[in-house]
């Protein structure tokens, strides 16, 4: 397990292609965080985020066949959470009407940990949930799936110049969005 | 000795300096004008939150991958051990079969009954 850190999600699809079913494993621990991340902002609910997550990684092993040697395996396997995400939001497209169904954060293993910091991550919520679509996308591929540049226009399927755009004036209207923000006031009076 | 940064030049880099994007010297200046000022440092703050504290899911989701794989993989499997539900022909069979019932379509009535004898 130690030596699958160090290896690529390329290198460990490849073996997981090959029966090697630790290393799904490993890629499914490797992308569970960054997938739901991207995923819950994009819905704003984690449990359909959860499901996605799951689903994303149901159709990496059903198409492993159809995968193209030399793509990035963190491409493709975004492009798959960014369809299901997409075919979610239509589907549930009149219950969407954000930023008033923003949901207080879900609970977690540390409740003091969480009522610290329940404002701070409502907060970034709204922020996130205000943006329109297509910046908070990029956004979200960026700043919480850590996809580089060039892997976000291939997952978006528009040029560099788009993605860069669209993260300049989404991050823009998130600074702005969170520059207000006073943690020290907030929830204390 | 290099200019003072104001809040106008930090303000579009604190999301790459937050990601750890930006190089040594201006990350340096960049955290050097945000120990001095209350407004870059409360949204540095903010940003920082966007960027490492996002949620996880609320349990580890491995247990349920698992199960919904090997759920898959079974599925699968029992689809290959049903060749009857979709027999596969060879392009002689699917032929003979459109052949047959060709000739049955078009065959008169009286004639149908021996065609039909003679296929058997």
């Amino acid at each position: 397990m130690g030596q699958n850190n160090a290896t690529s999600d390329e290198k460990l699809f490849a073996d997981y292609r090959e029966g090697d079913s630790a290393a799904f494993e490993t890629l499914f621990s490797r992308y569970q965080n960054r997938l739901y991340r991207y995923v819950e902002r994009m819905l704003n609910d984690p449990s359909a985020a959860e499901d996605i997550v799951i689903e994303t990684f149901l159709r990496v092993h059903r198409y492993s066949k159809s995968y193209r040697e030399g793509t990035k395996f963190a491409g493709w396997v975004f492009t798959i959470a960014r369809n299901q995400s997409r075919t979610w939001i239509k589907q549930n497209r009149r219950l969407w009407w954000l930023p008033f169904g923003v949901k207080a954060p879900m609970p977690a293993d540390n409740p003091t940990a969480i009522a610290e910091n329940a404002d701070i991550r409502k907060h970034v919520a709204i922020a996130f949930a205000t943006l329109p679509e297509r910046q908070r996308e990029v956004c979200s591929l960026r700043l919480l799936g850590e996809l580089s540049l060039n892997e976000i226009a291939d997952v978006v399927g528009v040029s560099l110049g788009t993605i860069k755009s669209r993260l300049f004036y989404g991050q823009r209207r998130l600074r702005d969005l969170l520059a207000d923000f006073n943690p020290n006031q907030d929830g204390k009076g | 000795m290099p200019k003072k940064l104001k809040c106008r030049m930090v303000s579009p880099l604190l999301f790459s300096y937050i990601s750890g994007n930006l190089e040594n010297e201006k990350a340096m200046r960049i955290q050097k004008h945000i120990n001095q000022c209350v407004s870059c440092s409360k949204t540095a703050y903010a940003i920082e939150q966007v960027i490492h504290s996002g949620d996880t899911p609320r349990t580890d989701l491995w247990p349920r991958m698992a199960s919904r794989l090997a759920q898959t993989k079974k599925a699968s499997q029992t689809d290959h051990h049903m060749p009857f539900l979709f027999p596969s022909f060879t392009w002689r069979e699917a032929t003979a079969i459109a052949i047959v019932i060709l000739t049955l379509t078009v065959t008169p009535e009286p004639l149908r009954f021996l065609v039909v004898l003679g296929v058997l």
